[in-house]
């Protein structure tokens, strides 16, 4: 009996956090398992990443190391990895934050055309960043890219390059949404940027309908076009991810260098639900009080 | 919305780590804080001087067991609370949303559909709490916190189970005049039905951005509430029946709460779905921002210089007017009205959004630069408690005195030591000075009434000469006023009666008087009609006693000069002031020939016929130039906007005016500046600025919230009083 409790609140524990919530429902397709969790002191809060059993923890490790280098506002920074020899983990600062298929089912359906857009010329931007950085997301699809108040934060950075090694085909690997995954990743190609593109119009196809392969017709006709040049099966057919994000939010004849994806994020951008979500979410988690350590 | 700890914070209350200050109010702080096992609440503290009085105590447990009471879906959750603990303190959830003003001044007024939703929602909440015997009594926008699930209704510190007559009589029967119900208004029991009549001023507020009756004083809006037509203007047409019978004078016309939620919404939807995107984006960065938080805490002021300035809570200041049918409210003064959580700005007097032009020269944060910009150090600061802020300090014999919400206080100006404090004054306008002693009114609460005028020795509060008693005069009442004291006479305001009379008794037999303090006889005495309203502000000029106040009308502010002699009026001008209920006494400015008054524009009044000597300026505003002070054949006068402006005392030509320091300060119109040698103190948002004589450049703004400041010429200091500090600096 002792020693079942202590394996349970050991189960509960991950490096300095203790586990608060889970931050997906289950069966989300996803390259990792997050948790909303909390340091012992109450003092900090996080959302929390784990590989997925079964997985190679050394890859995950590799790719949480790497995502630190990521910059921008639409990123979750990784701010916090396992140490040696711990078993991997990473963490973000928590924030509201819901994954973008539980706020299609928050909201009852697809999202409104003004959202997706917001959300598709500020991933596009971030995309950009790490493009230009040199850097490969190869990470994007639906269920990683999470909804917060003052727009979406992209995780699971490096999720296609920790199932597999380049050269083997990546059908059917746990985590990877194989909506998402552009055909020269899923033959075993190396993630290269048009690869994210593709992701991203999975994803922008996703919120607008409810799937990632939608028909032509479902998707709302003004982004139509764009969506579908994002999902060109020849990589030198889709657009960069500047050009995207221009497609997706035109300057205006007061650009300035300043202007950004973030100029879609009026207010009135989140549906109503999706913000009552957050705001739940929020309360919720102010009110999550960590029971007394057991002392073993 | 959190804003840093300051210096003296603790760091915790009982074991809950303490985050930010979401405000502060009368009563005491509220602040975001921590338990140890990691959940965020918001913490409310009690005052530790108020917490000693066993009333204040028993009024927090009634608070904190009405939170129990509406629960956590229409109320704050209650974490925990302790309200005997030597700092009663209660912890609720922190709420993820706006009070109902702010999300109107934020957006503008809510569409019709958001109001039904609101109106729905509130509706409920009202009929789960008078399914408990409890009635809130104090519903208005500030009250209602706006959520993505529906509205939270908070601060029940005058929410009382039905039938505890005690704590009715005892004086926690208040509201906010202008969503009083009638029946409370006229001083009566407010019934569940009460509520459902704050509910549609409430809805009004919420779809027109104005509340039924309006902004004013309490006088005003009370007598509005009670006879007066609501102003539903504005109102979508489609509300205006439900919201008409809701606002019957008779509570036995007025719908019910289970009609109100039939009638206002057909349940479809999600709460969420009728809040248009300027609320809901606030309510998802309120959801954030919390998690954004750093603790930190502001470090101590230099030399512990200020301590009670917090950026982010603007200074304001709040001053009920005490009216005559507003009896009720004056016992509200005592305490009951105070509850007044979470909130720094007016909302007492008003509609708890703007009060007229007066929050119209707008909050500006504390200036950046305070303490390191070349301001003095305090002489001295000591904390009090001040809520209403109706008098100047009064400067006697060496020492100063402080009439404040609970006493009477004389310190000495050098280091603010107490010497001796007086209970027996209960209101800051019953005890004046003349420079060499200080004399008090008061008189007893029970059977017949008597006024007594006590001769206070400055340094020992002893009792120098026989006590004054006028038989028949209530001295008890809170709205006696002594004007002044000069020359052995004592001049003041009281009702015949005694302090029990029944409250439609407060409005009549009063009169104005000159009374002798050596003889104890009557110079002269006569009677005039009471129009509610006051303060009176006094100044003597020569053989002529000039009074002003706000008159009944309260657009208004009516000068008058009397002869001292024999208190005949020899004339009377009335001027169109409609801010003139927030001029105090202290702030009637006059010389030999003048009388000078500010507002739309700077007027000189002709102290031997009332006539306008002259007039400076041409504002549309109505108020654009502050309270004047005279020194040096100038007057000098804040101007909106701009700041000190002086003019010649003689013609009305400016002289200067001050020139831009390149930081921006807010002149606080209702605050009279002090002129030294060097500079013009002048009272701004947030501090006291320094504008010296020679260059009109404001060198240095000290921070404070003290509004009220007076010269010790003597020990060169300028000693000023604030709602919750009081200080001395340098005087130059």
């Amino acid at each position: 009996m002792e020693q079942s409790r202590t394996q349970q609140e050991s189960a509960r524990r991950i490096g300095p956090f203790r586990l608060i919530t889970r931050l997906d429902p289950p069966h989300s397709v996803l390259p990792c398992r997050r948790f909303v969790a909390r340091t012992e002191d109450g003092e900090h809060t996080v959302l929390l990443n784990t590989p997925l059993p079964g997985t190679d923890p050394a890859r995950f490790a590799a790719e949480a190391e790497a995502a630190r280098f990521l910059l921008g506002p639409w990123i979750a920074p990784v701010t916090g990895v396992a140490g040696p020899g711990e078993a991997p983990w990473s963490a973000s600062p928590y924030l509201p934050a819901l994954p973008l298929p539980v706020a299609l089912a928050v909201h009852g359906g697809p999202l409104p055309e003004a959202t997706v857009r917001a959300v598709g010329a500020t991933l596009a931007e971030a995309l950009a960043t790490a493009h230009g950085q040199g850097l490969t997301h190869a990470g994007v699809s639906p269920a990683a890219v999470l909804l917060t108040a003052d727009g979406p934060r992209l995780t699971c950075f490096g999720a296609v390059r920790a199932a597999s090694a380049d050269g083997e085909p990546r059908t059917g690997l746990p985590g990877l949404d194989p909506g998402a995954l552009a055909p020269e990743q899923a033959s075993g190609g190396r993630p290269r940027p048009p690869g994210d593109v593709f992701a991203l119009g999975a994803v922008l196809a996703y919120a607008a309908t409810g799937h990632t392969v939608p028909e032509r017709d479902e998707i709302p006709p003004a982004l139509r076009p764009v969506i579908a040049s994002c999902l060109a099966r020849d990589p030198a057919d889709r657009p960069t991810a500047a050009a995207l994000m221009t497609a997706l939010a035109p300057p205006s004849t007061h650009e300035t260098v300043l202007n950004s994806g973030g100029s879609l994020l009026s207010p009135g951008w989140l549906p109503g639900r999706v913000v009552a979500a957050l705001a739940r979410q929020s309360s919720e988690l102010l009110a999550a009080e960590l029971p007394e350590p057991a002392r073993v | 919305m959190l804003s840093p700890l300051t210096h003296d914070d603790p760091a915790d209350v009982a074991a809950h780590r303490l985050l930010a200050r979401l405000g502060s109010g009368g009563m005491g702080t509220v602040y975001l804080a921590r338990t140890p096992g990691g959940r965020t609440v918001a913490l409310k503290t009690v005052h530790a001087r108020l917490a000693t009085d066993p009333a204040f105590r028993a009024r927090f447990r009634l608070e904190t067991d009405a939170a129990r009471i509406i629960g956590a879906r229409h109320g704050a959750a209650v974490v925990d609370a302790d309200p005997l603990a030597e700092t009663p303190w209660l912890a609720t959830e922190y709420v993820l949303g706006p009070p109902l003003d702010d999300a109107v001044a934020l957006g503008g007024p809510l569409p019709e559909p958001t109001v039904r939703a609101l109106g729905a929602a509130l509706a409920g909440a009202l009929a789960q709490l008078h399914s408990s015997d409890v009635v809130h009594r104090d519903l208005k926008p500030s009250n209602v916190l706006v959520t993505a699930y529906g509205p939270k209704i908070i601060d029940f510190g005058i929410a009382r189970a039905a039938g505890d007559e005690h704590l009715t009589r005892t004086g926690a029967a208040a509201g906010t005049p202008a969503f009083m119900s009638p029946e409370q208004a006229s001083g009566q029991e407010h019934p569940p039905a009460g509520d459902v009549f704050a509910l549609a001023g409430v809805l009004v507020f919420a779809a027109t951005g104005h509340g039924p009756f309006g902004t004013g004083s309490a006088a005003d809006l009370l007598y509005r509430v009670r006879y007066a037509d609501p102003d539903l203007s504005g109102v979508p047409e489609a509300l205006l029946p439900l919201l008409t019978a809701c606002l019957s004078k008779d509570p036995e016309a007025r719908p019910t709460t289970g009609d109100l939620i039939d009638r206002l919404h057909d349940g479809h939807g999600e709460f969420a779905d009728h809040l248009p995107p300027l609320l809901l984006t606030d309510i998802a960065r309120r959801a954030t921002d919390v998690w954004l938080h750093a603790p930190h805490r502001l470090p101590a002021p230099a030399e512990s210089a200020v301590a009670e300035t917090t950026p982010g809570t603007p200074v304001s200041r709040r001053r009920l007017l005490s009216a005559g049918g507003a009896a009720l409210l004056g016992v509200a003064g005592a305490g009951g009205g105070a509850w007044a959580w979470l909130r720094s700005r007016d909302d007492e007097g008003g509609t708890g959004t703007t009060t007229g032009s007066v929050t119209a020269t707008g909050p500006t944060a504390i200036p950046a630069k305070t303490a390191s910009d070349g301001a003095p150090t305090a002489l001295w600061q000591g904390e009090v408690l001040d809520r209403e802020q109706k008098a100047f300090p009064l400067l006697a014999g060496g020492v100063v005195g402080f009439a404040e919400t609970v006493s009477f206080r004389a310190v000495s100006p050098k280091d603010n030591a107490e010497l001796w404090t007086d209970n027996k004054v209960s209101e800051p306008l019953q005890i004046t000075t003349d420079g060499t002693s200080f004399y008090a009114a008061d008189g007893p609460v029970d059977g017949p009434g008597r006024l007594h005028i006590r001769t206070l020795a400055p340094l020992t509060g002893e009792e120098t000469a026989r006590t004054v008693t006028l038989k028949g005069f209530d001295g008890a009442g809170r709205n006696m006023e002594v004007f002044t004291v000069s020359g052995g006479i004592l001049y003041a305001t009281a009702r015949r009666g005694s302090f029990d009379d029944p409250l439609e008794k407060n409005d009549v037999d009063w009169h104005m008087f000159a009374v002798d303090l050596r003889t104890g006889k009557f110079v002269w005495r006569f009677a005039y009609d009471w129009d509610g309203v006051r303060p009176w502000l006094s100044s003597i000029v020569g053989d002529r006693l000039i009074l002003g106040k706000n008159s009944g009308d309260l657009d208004s502010f009516l000068v008058q000069a009397r002869d001292l002699r024999t208190g005949r009026q020899l004339w009377q001008r009335r001027l169109p002031l409609e801010d003139s209920s927030w001029y105090i006494p202290g702030q009637l400015t006059t010389d030999d020939r003048h009388v000078y008054v500010g507002g739309d524009r700077l007027r000189a009044l002709r102290v031997t016929d009332g006539r306008i000597a002259w007039e400076f300026g041409s504002g549309t505003r109505s108020t654009e130039y502050g309270v004047p002070v005279l020194a040096d054949g100038l007057v000098h006068v804040n101007k909106n906007g701009v700041g000190i402006v002086a003019v010649s005392a003689d013609k009305g030509l400016k002289r200067w005016e001050e020139v831009y320091s390149g930081r921006s300060l807010t002149p606080s119109l209702f605050d009279k500046p002090v002129v030294g040698e060097k500079y013009v103190y002048a009272p701004v948002q947030g501090g006291l600025s320094a504008v010296d004589r020679t260059t009109h450049v404001s060198d240095w703004v000290f921070p404070t919230d003290a509004t009220r400041f007076v010269v010790d010429k003597d020990r060169k200091r300028i000693i000023g009083a604030g709602k919750s500090s009081v200080m001395a600096i340098p005087y130059a």
